[in-house]
């Protein structure tokens, strides 16, 4: 190769490497822009892909009676001793569900929430022991599944329920909390342990041990 | 686009920077050990280092975007948690961005240090969410920073997509434009 020739390559070289550099920021930014453009199509495609499992319509949450006063575990808690307000919706299953103060069972009401991870732990370990312990006679167990959110975790959460193993009747809470409200829920998970009579007979707040709930269901057997 | 499209497109974005930061992580190390890598991360700094600021001020920007949709738009309230992270991320938005106007490489421990910060706060709000009994027994129904109530292919959470955005724009700075835009370069 002559000493021209060899210039000359050289010379194409640089101008290939000069227009390859002035090229980079076009490509850069195509590439960003084909990225999101895939990103987005994806995207929406997840997002209006139907559930396997939906979460049961809820009309809002019918409360009748007073709502129990705000729980704060801080402080006395002022909603013992008060009757328990009524709560009619629906139920996992869909169908009308109503958890009343007057149906003659004493009743612990526990309060879940899909996207709660307290929940999320608690609940296998209350499955388990309901699993190996019978109830004490006249008592029985009830759920509320409350804050629930399609972009949270565990959704829809009767899918998680059911996962779980959880058979208690739960009713579904409407999109503005109208149950965890009126029994004054502060956090999740909550268990409301009830008289026979409707009274509110204790308020636990957080996860508790299975031997405690147990203890705490026979408190208040009739 | 509602609540679920967005969130599902950024946590694809995160799905791709994160895996995208991890290769970078991965190839700086065997840089040190072989040649071939070494080469590669040559490759990789040539062709993208000298957009790193600009792409990490586009990192910023968009999860301070994400963040204000998620709160103004998708009505999901920041807890005490997602604000430190703000306090973070907002700033690198708008200091990257004029960085990278100027080409001002010697940002670079300005952002380190909050990205840093950022980057550990939300390490720990992830945690939080997995890990829940480390500050109490419940969720708080108000503003609880427990509970996970953004979650998308089963572990990518809000605090996770914080945390993706701080490494990846530290990836971005000390990794890929660390050839020829040191400081003073």
């Amino acid at each position: 190769m002559t000493q021209k020739s060899k210039s000359s390559a050289a010379q194409k070289r640089r101008s290939q490497r000069g227009n390859q550099a002035s090229n980079r920021p076009v490509l850069v930014v195509a590439g960003i822009v084909v990225v999101v453009a895939v990103a987005a199509v994806i995207a929406v495609a997840l997002a209006s892909t139907t559930p396997a499992v939906a979460e049961p319509a809820t009309d809002p949450v019918v409360v009748s009676g007073a709502p129990l006063a705000p729980w704060n575990p801080e402080v006395t808690d002022t909603a013992i001793g008060m009757p328990l307000p009524g709560l009619s919706g629906v139920g996992m299953d869909g169908a009308p569900l109503t958890i009343g103060p007057d149906d003659g069972l004493a009743k612990c009401i526990v309060i879940l929430s899909h996207q709660c991870p307290h929940c999320v732990a608690e609940l296998p370990r209350l499955v388990a022991w309901l699993a190996d312990n019978p109830l004490p006679d006249g008592v029985e167990v009830m759920g509320l599944s409350t804050l629930i959110n399609p972009a949270g975790s565990n959704y829809p959460s009767i899918a998680w329920l059911e996962g779980e193993g959880w058979t208690a009747p739960t009713l579904i809470d409407d999109a503005t909390y109208t149950g965890a409200a009126a029994y004054g829920s502060m956090s999740t998970p909550g268990f409301i342990f009830v008289t026979a009579d409707g009274i509110v007979a204790d308020r636990v707040v957080g996860e508790i041990d299975p031997a405690v709930f147990g203890a705490m269901l026979e408190a208040i057997a009739p | 686009m509602g609540l679920l499209a967005v969130a599902n497109f950024l946590a694809l974005l995160v799905v791709g920077a994160g895996l995208a930061s991890i290769a970078l992580i991965g190839l700086r190390v065997l840089a040190s050990l072989s040649a071939t890598a070494a080469g590669w991360l040559e490759i990789v700094r040539r062709a993208i280092g000298p957009y790193a600021l600009w792409l990490a001020s586009l990192v910023a920007a968009t999860s301070m975007a994400g963040s204000l949709y998620f709160s103004e738009i998708g009505g999901l309230v920041p807890c005490a948690y997602c604000w430190y992270q703000r306090i973070a991320m907002y700033p690198l938005a708008v200091i990257l961005l004029i960085a990278a106007v100027r080409r001002d490489w010697g940002i670079r421990p300005y952002v380190t240090a909050i990205a840093a910060i950022g980057a550990v706060i939300a390490a720990y709000h992830a945690l939080l969410q997995r890990l829940p009994g480390l500050p109490s027994g419940s969720c708080s129904v108000t503003v609880p920073c427990s509970t996970i109530d953004l979650e998308r292919f089963g572990f990518i959470t809000i605090p996770v997509m914080a945390l993706v955005g701080f490494v990846t724009v530290l990836v971005l700075l000390w990794i890929v434009a660390d050839g020829d835009e040191r400081p003073g370069s």
